[in-house]
């Protein structure tokens, strides 16, 4: 028995020491950034979830946030996301904020003037205020990461939480301002096209969109769906893809990007050929109709000159 | 009382142990060191662009600083350079003789901008996309510098027999330092050097490896200090006579790029959207399923986002 002891002693002391000299390689790392010190009930506040890659290549995120009762979500930005595409957009159901999204190109660290070194950068910031006084926890609940390498393996990231406390006493100040109010740009990088394929609903037309905003980020993607070359003004919040409702393709679609503060860009894609471009000015039909008018007009001249040569001479 | 100390040991192996494999299996970032800074432009800024006053009478001008971005670094001999913003392809660059480049923002918004610079060499070979996420200040121009592009990678057959050689070669910075490695042999198999025109080869014997999948790789050491990976090369070593059968792994789509659903030769937003449609639907097209789990869920679309074009 004192053998088989000695053994495992001695077995656990070179697992001990090969954790001590092994090469350590650190997980990634997703934080939440939020103030440190209690804040006002009624306080506004800013948290970002961030991720610190810690040295790998990493191009997709799905994030699943716990949210605490005890704080009012106010907004959700996605301006200074490190996600190029969302297959989630940040949303909140109610208990959780939920987001997913992939990163082409992959994602080894951002990096910021000053500096030769790629740090951790933000997922998603979020606008809360306290509702009342005590601690509020916010916890990453699930997180999955995955490497840049084509292989579509998961990779779980370290979690940490952020413990807010709200207190009465405390002053309400405007330590962080909403920054929404201070973008005056459109949205950037508004692109969109048409696109049917067999292996979307049942090969009927879609379209796809993106757009980004640097400043306060978009807050919604508007489609219209309209028989003339403006927009009829029924604006409906989408996703891309977005199946088309006028299957025909004799519509104008206009795609409008809004930023949290309202600024706006606009795309819009032409009917295909039909009835409804026939009627619009300076599309290919007119010239060929002006030239085919020109033509006859040209012949009658012709014959009418010709009638009364005939008829004088 | 053993059995206890066996159990104690085991839990211990498997809660210290699995982790760290689990995380030595990622991918390792190799990029190069950027160097990033901003500074006010000054007037011999020539992007900056100016606007009379609105007093008029002559007089002087008011200069409206735009936000800007300088990129610049080494790429290869004529390769072809996209920047893709968020995702989405948005300019392309032609590449000198040196193989150095230097790309000028400007009207660009302040702020936190996904850049991926993407290149081409002159073969028409994609190189590993360089991830960029930075910083732009507000009425400042951002430089960054020091930007290696990774080197693009090919081989001259897709599977071959034992003993037979296989040719790898790409394109990368001029006259450097090239190491090709191969899954499954130690370290480095062999250090070249690339030509004027960053041209590489390199002949793999395949006397030694044993009949399975391999992944190769090539590194660029630029200036003997940048380290930057190649994409990852794969191909099969045969112990029969080459099968027409098993000859070229099965065909994604018309121009053989995974995650190409709609055979237009690109992997982009069109793709996405495709994938994005079936995001956690049942019976999604088994073509779709990249993963092969029977459902669309990141890990689908992180192999799309690995074989990003834009």
């Amino acid at each position: 028995m004192k053998i088989l002891r000695r053994q495992g002693c001695c077995l656990l002391g070179l697992i001990m020491v090969w954790f001590c000299f092994a090469p350590s390689v650190e997980a990634a790392k997703l934080r939440l950034l939020g103030p440190e010190a209690p804040v006002a009930v009624g306080q506004e506040m800013r948290i970002d979830l961030v991720l610190d890659p810690e040295g790998q290549d990493l191009n997709a995120v799905g994030v699943r946030v716990n949210w605490p009762a005890e704080l009012e979500l106010l907004a959700i930005l996605d301006a200074q996301s490190i996600v190029s595409l969302w297959t989630e957009r940040p949303r909140y159901d109610g208990q959780d904020l939920i987001l997913s999204g992939v990163i082409p190109g992959g994602y080894t660290g951002s990096y910021s003037p000053g500096g030769s070194t790629a740090g951790p950068g933000i997922i998603v910031s979020v606008l809360a205020k306290s509702k009342r006084v005590g601690k509020a926890l916010i916890a990453v609940s699930e997180a999955e990461l995955y490497p840049n390498d084509g292989s579509g393996e998961v990779v779980y990231p370290d979690k940490e939480r952020l413990m807010v406390k709200s207190s009465e006493s405390l002053p309400v100040m405007d330590l962080v301002k909403a920054k929404t109010s201070d973008d005056k740009n459109s949205p950037q990088g508004l692109v969109a096209s048409i696109e049917r394929d067999a292996l979307v609903a049942d090969n009927q037309w879609f379209v796809t969109f993106s757009a980004y905003d640097q400043e306060s980020g978009i807050k919604n993607f508007y489609i219209d769906e309209s028989k003339n070359p403006e927009p009829s003004g029924d604006w409906l919040v989408a996703g891309s893809p977005f199946i088309l409702i006028d299957q025909s393709r004799s519509s104008y679609v206009f795609i409008k990007a809004v930023d949290w503060n309202g600024n706006e860009a606009l795309i819009s894609l032409a009917p295909a050929s039909s009835s409804v471009s026939l009627l619009k000015l300076g599309g290919w039909w007119w010239r060929w109709w002006l030239i085919a008018m020109m033509g006859v007009g040209v012949i009658a001249l012709a014959y009418l000159i010709k009638k009364i040569r005939r008829h004088y001479l | 009382m053993n059995k206890a100390w066996w159990l104690a040991c085991a839990v211990l192996i498997y809660f210290f142990y699995l982790p760290i494999t689990a995380v030595q299996a990622v991918t390792i970032v190799s990029t190069s060191t950027v160097n990033v800074s901003a500074r006010v432009p000054g007037p011999e800024d020539e992007v900056a662009s100016s606007t009379p006053s609105s007093g008029g009478g002559g007089g002087g001008g008011s200069v409206i600083v735009n936000t800007q971005l300088v990129l610049s670094g080494v790429a290869y001999p004529l390769a072809r350079l996209v920047l893709w913003r968020n995702g989405v392809s948005t300019d392309n660059y032609s590449v000198g003789l040196d193989g150095k480049f230097k790309i000028n923002l400007s009207n660009v918004g302040a702020g936190w901008l996904n850049l991926v610079i993407y290149a081409q060499d002159s073969d028409g070979a994609y190189a590993k996309p360089y991830s960029l996420p930075v910083y732009l200040t507000a009425g400042a121009i951002t430089n960054v510098e020091g930007i290696v592009i990774a080197p693009t990678i090919s081989a001259d057959q897709a599977s071959l027999k034992q003993g037979q050689w296989l040719k790898i070669f790409g394109q990368t910075a001029p006259e450097s330092q090239v190491a090709i490695s191969v899954e499954a042999v130690d370290k480095e198999l062999a250090s070249i050097w690339s030509d004027a025109l960053g041209r590489y080869s390199y002949n793999l014997s395949t006397d030694q490896l044993k009949a399975a999948y391999y992944q190769a790789w090539s590194r660029v050491y630029y200036k003997n200090r940048e380290a930057v990976n190649s994409k990852v090369l794969s191909f099969l070593v045969l112990e029969q006579p080459v099968d027409k059968a098993v000859d070229k792994p099965a065909s994604p789509g018309a121009c053989e790029l995974i995650a190409d659903f709609n055979n237009d030769c690109k992997v982009n937003l069109v793709d996405f959207s495709i994938a994005a449609y079936w995001y956690k639907r049942a019976s999604p097209p088994s073509r779709l399923d990249l993963h092969k789990n029977g459902r669309i869920d990141l890990a689908d679309l992180s192999i799309m986002a690995y074989y990003w074009t834009g």
